[in-house]
């Protein structure tokens, strides 16, 4: 049961409009390096504007490469290609959270940073590990390369290395990731996540953007293609138009990309969004989200690509029925659809807001989601119970059934750890306990008891002298 | 005369944009003033396309066309009007903040503050702090508004308006700043006047600001 939202004839219609846009509309892309690499290869411009001749394209889509995660414990892994599930990550990159304690919104610390690295390293639903948080209280110039830094001395899990916006920025961040692994060359075999790449919509490829895609896809590391277009603002009002004109900013990375270095591996991303038509604000209080993630989890799989998709996104400002009824519409269709990455645990309001407790409740749902509708059904007679049925009508019930016992431990029930479903009368007698109480309490549960950094003294120790190094180097003192 | 301007004022309110260059020649050739063409004709439409936005009928595309049509008419008129009769309307400098490329939020406030008769110049994306203040000092602005979109970026505001302060200039002109990720605190924290979460409350802020 995995749900595609287009038909075959759809997908070809998408693919070949998306081959005219770039061949009839191109795409703007400055840097020197990339234009005489797409140029060389048979590339033509017109203006300034790089336009992509069709067999090049498809040329460069034949062979994806295939993608497996590995953990800071290398023994976690994530096989991205072959996943026959949808792993989960949380937010990125959100620099003012909701206290859990105070249940005040303030600006985050460098504390907070850690905290969220640990609560995402024991929440057994999460599979990978976004720097989340982005700290206040050190320099503005060393921000991400600190996101880095602290969320992989904080979690066992496979880490996403972060977004790259200069080539400064991304040479420090890969020798963060790098001095874990011991090594370049072992974390290209080993990589623990990607390297994001942001380019600018409509099909726009700043100089550094594109200078960046050089760089990574150079050195080989595996890099996630992130346009991130609105529907009316910066992409077509109609989800398919956003659809296709993403796809076209997705082939014209990908293109690049093949070119300097055929075995970079590639993510496509889904982040296409909508905007509020009276403000402009873009606010994640879409149903349209879920569905996108889903049509892109169908489109990238037809071009043999491991896809990244929104999924647990609100407007909600609170953990509150707003976030929980969005964040199951929005994160249902990718699951459904095998998407191969779901975001956005912990996320409130459209991805401006950072909340611990909701990064609980997310754990709750994916574990929902994961229990049955986001895995294929198996049917054999063991499962059917052929036997224990017969052997019941024989004389007896289900509940002195080893088959019973057997397929409970096994986990054919799903157990929840959170939210209420005791009689009602129980729970008022328990004093009326709510979701956001029981989550705050699982949060500092976790915290107490996570073990602290997984990385040796030795390695914390080489990571800070980088990210002093980068102090130095870029911040006035 | 009254059907030719009503005729300009409905293609206006109707986002036309070539029939309203086409509704203003026929004003223009029917020998009525280019400065109550814009007056009686396009601005009056102007003014039913803000109510209809305020009331809730109208949405940010309907604006962007309404407005984009009354421009397109002003830059065929302006040859025609005397420069005497131009009125500026109280000016603002505004611009995305270097390192930022992003530029609709910017033109969504800019349609509206034009909307609201304010002479605003843009400086477009990726604009350094020098290029702020010079254009504050330069074009005499009575309001500078500055735009990040990006957390990576939006620490740029503050420098530019450390760089006000520093060339003595950040008494003569009301900051405001704008982004999703900004706050009323970050506003404060900078430096600025006021901060606005919407294009529609920037104008009401920046209104406010100037004691209009």
């Amino acid at each position: 049961m995995i749900f595609e939202p287009f038909s075959q004839k759809d997908l070809e219609k998408i693919h070949a409009a998306t081959l005219e846009i770039l061949e009839q509309a191109g795409v703007i892309i400055e840097g020197k390096r990339a234009r005489e690499i797409l140029l060389s290869a048979g590339c033509t411009e017109k203006d300034g504007r790089i336009y992509f001749p069709s067999g090049l394209v498809e040329d460069a889509l034949k062979d994806p490469v295939p993608l497996t995660f590995y953990g800071i414990d290398e023994s976690i892994v994530l096989p991205l290609t072959e996943a026959e599930r949808s792993y989960s990550h949380n937010f990125g990159s959100v620099s003012v959270l909701l206290d859990h304690e105070t249940d005040q919104i303030r600006e985050a610390k460098v504390k907070d940073m850690e905290d969220f690295a640990r609560l995402s390293d024991s929440l057994p639903y999460l599979d990978l590990v976004v720097p989340s948080l982005r700290a206040t209280d050190i320099p503005e110039e060393i921000a991400n390369i600190g996101m880095a830094v602290y969320t992989m001395k904080n979690t066992r899990k496979p880490v996403d290395i972060g977004t790259a916006s200069d080539s400064w920025e991304t040479r420090y961040l890969i020798e963060v990731a790098a001095t874990i692994r011991g090594g370049l060359d072992k974390l290209k075999n080993k990589p623990m996540g990607t390297i994001s790449i942001s380019p600018l919509s409509p099909l726009n490829f700043p100089a550094d953007i594109a200078e960046a895609i050089v760089d990574c896809a150079g050195l080989g590391l595996p890099l996630t293609m992130l346009p991130c277009p609105t529907r009316g603002l910066t992409a077509p009002m109609t989800l398919v138009g956003g659809l296709v004109q993403q796809n076209a900013e997705q082939l014209a990375f990908l293109t690049l990309a093949k070119l300097v270095n055929r075995s970079c591996p590639l993510v496509y991303t889904c982040r296409l969004a909508s905007a509020n038509m009276r403000t402009g604000f873009v606010g994640g209080k879409d149903p349209d989200l879920g569905l996108s993630g889903a049509c892109v989890a169908q489109v990238a799989r037809y071009y043999g690509l491991p896809s990244g998709v929104y999924g647990m996104d609100t407007g909600a400002s609170v953990p509150d029925i707003q976030s929980g009824y969005e964040r199951a519409i929005n994160c249902l269709p990718p699951v459904l659809a095998r998407a191969t990455m779901v975001s956005g645990f912990g996320l409130l309001n459209g991805g401006l807001l950072a909340s611990a407790e909701e990064m609980v409740i997310d754990n709750e749902i994916y574990g929902m989601l994961m229990h049955r509708l986001g895995r294929d059904l198996e049917v054999d007679d063991e499962i059917i119970g052929l036997e224990v049925i017969k052997a019941v009508m024989d004389g007896g019930n289900f509940l002195a059934q080893e088959h019973t016992r057997d397929f409970m431990r096994k986990g054919e029930l799903w157990q929840g750890k959170l939210g209420n479903a005791l009689p009602f009368e129980e729970w008022r007698s328990r004093g009326c306990p709510d979701i956001r109480a029981e989550a705050k309490e699982k949060v500092n549960q976790l915290l107490d008891a996570h073990p602290g950094p997984y990385l040796d003294e030795k390695l914390c120790r080489e990571l800070d002298l980088i990210l002093e190094k980068a102090r130095d180097e870029r911040v006035a003192r | 005369m009254e059907k030719v301007l009503a005729q300009v004022k409905e293609a206006v309110i109707e986002g036309k944009r070539e029939e309203t260059l086409r509704r203003v020649a026929e004003a223009v050739e029917a020998g009525i003033e280019p400065s109550l063409v814009i007056s009686k004709g396009l601005t009056e439409g102007l003014y039913v396309v803000g109510d209809k936005f305020e009331e809730g009928e109208y949405f940010l595309p309907d604006m962007m066309l309404a407005a984009e049509a009354m421009n397109g008419a002003i830059d065929y008129l302006a040859p025609l009007i005397k420069k005497s009769e131009q009125d500026g309307g109280v000016r603002m400098v505004i611009g995305t903040v270097k390192g930022d490329l992003h530029s609709i939020g910017k033109d969504i406030v800019i349609m509206m503050m034009k909307s609201a008769g304010f002479d605003v110049i843009d400086l477009g994306v990726d604009v350094s702090s020098a290029t702020f203040v010079e254009a504050v000092r330069e074009k005499e602005a009575a309001v500078l508004g500055i735009s990040a979109l990006m957390t990576t970026t939006i620490q740029e505001q503050k420098k530019v308006i450390d760089l006000l302060k520093e060339k003595g200039l950040r008494e003569r002109v009301k900051v405001i700043v704008g982004g999703a990720p900004l706050s009323e605190e970050w506003a404060v924290k900078v430096g600025a006047d006021g901060y606005a979460p919407d294009a529609i409350s920037g104008v009401k802020k920046v209104k406010e600001m100037l004691g209009l």
